[in-house]
């Protein structure tokens, strides 16, 4: 037989126990079900109006700010996004090299009407059919000026 | 905001079945005030029941208990389903009683457990449990005998024999092995029947 107080010695050290000491354990415990009983009859502690009336008033504060804070999130995570986006698109966005082919407007515009002056002015003088475009002849040291060159002048 | 917590009330310490426990905690994970009132109701005594006898005033009892509850709103993400929604609860409320007493230095006086006065033997067989009423007087020698024991034995002997937790539900709690947790009950139990021993002689 296990001597009591020995027992109890390891119990309240926590220490292991044998497997007889456990068992003994165990039907110490499982006789002593009036002491239980004892404790399930004290009894709760029913809550007062007030307790509950400031314990939803905590809930509702604790949810409102998260709320609030979810939303500045929101509106902080959509700026930066709106943000990027348009840094992306900037950074993308292919850049007419200067003096290009591509041309503002106003240039086309000028372009355009300094070729139909072109033309005209051709028209009228003489030069050109009107459908060949115009071109400037190139003259260097060694191009033979013909006779109808000569006469032309 | 016109929120109320609750409207639909329980009984006192009426149980939930495990359906409708995850029928309410799967409504409160969607931010339903009225789901999460249910279980305040369900639980609120029980839970501040345990307080209370697990600090030292009732002010202190009545804040953290509000607190357990605004933890499990706020958390209910986080339970997994895998214990029961009381033993979570009781859990958190474990949790938060030992940081009051970190915080607060709360020595608890340890009953100290006199071996010689040969208290822990055998129960007297004579008291039937079904036969033992507690009347006021006896009802506050428990509640002494509770309130002066350690907070350790305190602890195991109200969620085993007050809250029927289970060993193996009490030692996932307590993070401790099921043994210490028999060993934690034997003790706390004898030291409640030393109290109602010395009251009836």
């Amino acid at each position: 037989m296990i001597d009591n107080n020995e027992l109890i010695s390891k119990l309240a050290r926590e220490v292991p126990l044998s497997m007889a000491e456990a068992h003994e354990l165990d039907q110490v415990l499982g006789a002593s079900e009036v002491v239980a009983s004892f404790v399930r009859q004290v009894p709760d502690e029913e809550p007062s109006l007030a307790w509950r009336s400031a314990l939803n008033e905590r809930l509702i504060a604790h949810h409102a700010p998260k709320r609030t804070t979810v939303r500045q999130w929101g509106m902080v995570g959509f700026g930066s996004a709106v943000a990027v986006a348009a840094s992306i698109f900037f950074l993308t966005k292919p850049v007419p090299p200067k003096g290009g082919s591509l041309a503002t407007s106003a240039n086309a515009e000028q372009i355009l009407l300094d070729a139909h002056r072109a033309n005209v002015f051709a028209l009228s003088t003489g030069a050109g059919d009107g459908s060949e475009p115009i071109q400037a002849k190139t003259v260097n040291a060694d191009y033979q000026w013909t006779e109808a060159d000569l006469g032309a002048f | 905001m016109s929120v109320i917590f609750g409207v639909a009330r329980l009984t006192n310490r009426e149980r939930l079945d495990a359906s409708a426990e995850l029928a309410l905690v799967e409504q409160c994970r969607r931010k339903n005030f009225e789901a999460f009132g249910k279980i305040i109701d369900a639980y609120q005594a029980r839970v501040i029941g345990f307080v209370r006898r697990m600090v030292a005033t009732s002010e202190e009892a009545e804040d953290i208990a509000q607190e357990v509850f605004i933890r499990a709103y706020q958390g209910m993400d986080r339970f997994d389903g895998r214990s029961s929604l009381r033993t979570w609860l009781f859990r958190i409320a474990y949790n938060l009683c030992v940081d009051n007493a970190r915080k607060r230095q709360r020595a608890v006086p340890e009953a100290s457990f006199d071996e010689s006065e040969g208290s822990l033997e055998m129960p007297d067989h004579r008291w039937d449990p079904e036969a033992q009423v507690l009347d006021a007087e006896l009802r506050t020698v428990v509640e002494e005998a509770i309130g002066t024991m350690s907070e350790k034995l305190r602890t195991v002997l109200l969620l085993h024999d007050k809250e029927e937790m289970g060993y193996d539900e009490l030692a996932g709690i307590l993070d401790v092995p099921v043994g210490t947790v028999k060993s934690r009950l034997f003790l706390a139990r004898s030291h409640v029947q030393k109290a109602v021993e010395v009251y009836r002689s």
